[in-house]
């Protein structure tokens, strides 16, 4: 092989790994995106049904203790 | 819930400047990255013994230069997680030992096709590349370390103390060449850079550009790890409630 060719392969080994690495990075980047969204849809969607099964609970409350009090 | 909608959720603008900063840092990288190219390649006189084969140097001699700058940033950052126990330390660690690894394995890798052409071998156990190739092991190992043990405080004080122990053979690497026998060619001597003062530009313009390189790959690392164990915390959270049964 010649000068060249050995000159041209170590330059390739050092470009391709250093976009290779940059093409994992994006790749892991891309996976953790929707890795947060997904979570973010289920405790958001969670934030949602706590709060209406606490309102639901306070009306519940309200009436049984409207009731309790003697009014119509 | 609260602690997760701020740690997560309330993040984009705060992401968005990091984003612009991290994109001009990238453009800078490159802009350096290609002008160290034309240099090395074009601009620098031929040497006179190794003929063309000797341009390997300044991207050899850059990446190795990085690996090292990367292993000094996971043994300071491990010495500031021991004292703060901050987690911030702790991502930067890792995202520097991750970057690290790849920039001594492109040095090791462009070494061995160098070795092959002028010394006739791909590898030789001679002390420089023996050091060099401990290095690599020694953080590979540290990488395999911190995928095995799941507890997060643990973790990290067990990849903090080897950070620090493991950072011992990177000054053994780099005056390896001054205390044994060795093939490696001395560039840098007790009375300065041992080369011709017209190959400096490229080889100063080498270093430069693989030094923001690894500014970059660092910082977008040290965010994807922040992410990961944003994520972790979350689904060890929606776990937590699935066996509690406390989903409405």
């Amino acid at each position: 092989m010649s000068d060249v060719w050995y000159l041209a392969l170590a330059y390739g080994v050092i470009w391709l790994g250093l976009f290779a690495y940059l093409f994992r990075l994006a790749g892991r980047a891309e996976a953790l995106r929707r890795d947060v969204a997904l979570l973010k849809g289920m405790l958001q969607g969670e934030y949602v049904e706590a709060e209406r099964a606490q309102v639901g609970a306070m009306t519940a409350a309200a009436a049984a203790s409207g009731e309790a009090g003697g009014k119509p | 819930m609260s602690r997760y909608r701020l740690a997560v959720f309330a993040q984009p603008a705060a992401g968005r400047v990091l984003f612009v900063r991290r994109a001009g840092l990238l453009v800078l990288a490159v802009v350096l990255l290609l002008a160290a190219l034309v240099e090395a390649l074009v601009i620098a006189p031929t040497e006179a013994e190794m003929g063309d084969l000797q341009r390997i140097f300044y991207f050899h001699v850059a990446s190795a230069w990085a690996a090292f700058l990367a292993f000094f940033v996971v043994f300071l950052a491990s010495v500031a997680y021991l004292r703060t126990r901050a987690v911030l330390w702790d991502v930067f660690a890792a995202s520097a030992a991750e970057t690290g690894v790849v920039f001594v394995s492109m040095a090791l890798v462009s070494g061995s096709i160098w070795a092959r052409s002028t010394w006739g071998t791909w590898w030789t156990w001679d002390p420089r590349l023996t050091t060099t190739l401990l290095l690599w092991l020694i953080y590979v190992s540290y990488l395999v370390m911190r995928g095995m043990v799941e507890e997060g405080q643990r973790r990290a004080t067990f990849a903090a103390v080897f950070g620090i122990v493991g950072f011992v053979d990177a000054p053994i690497a780099f005056m390896s060449i001054r205390w044994w026998r060795t093939m490696h060619p001395t560039v840098l001597t007790g009375g300065g850079f041992n080369m011709e003062p017209a190959m400096l530009p490229a080889l100063f313009l080498s270093l430069a550009a693989f030094s923001f390189i690894l500014l970059y790959l660092l910082l977008l690392r040290a965010g994807l790890e922040r992410s990961q164990q944003e994520v972790t915390e979350l689904r060890r959270h929606i776990s937590w409630m699935d066996e509690r049964g406390s989903w409405p």
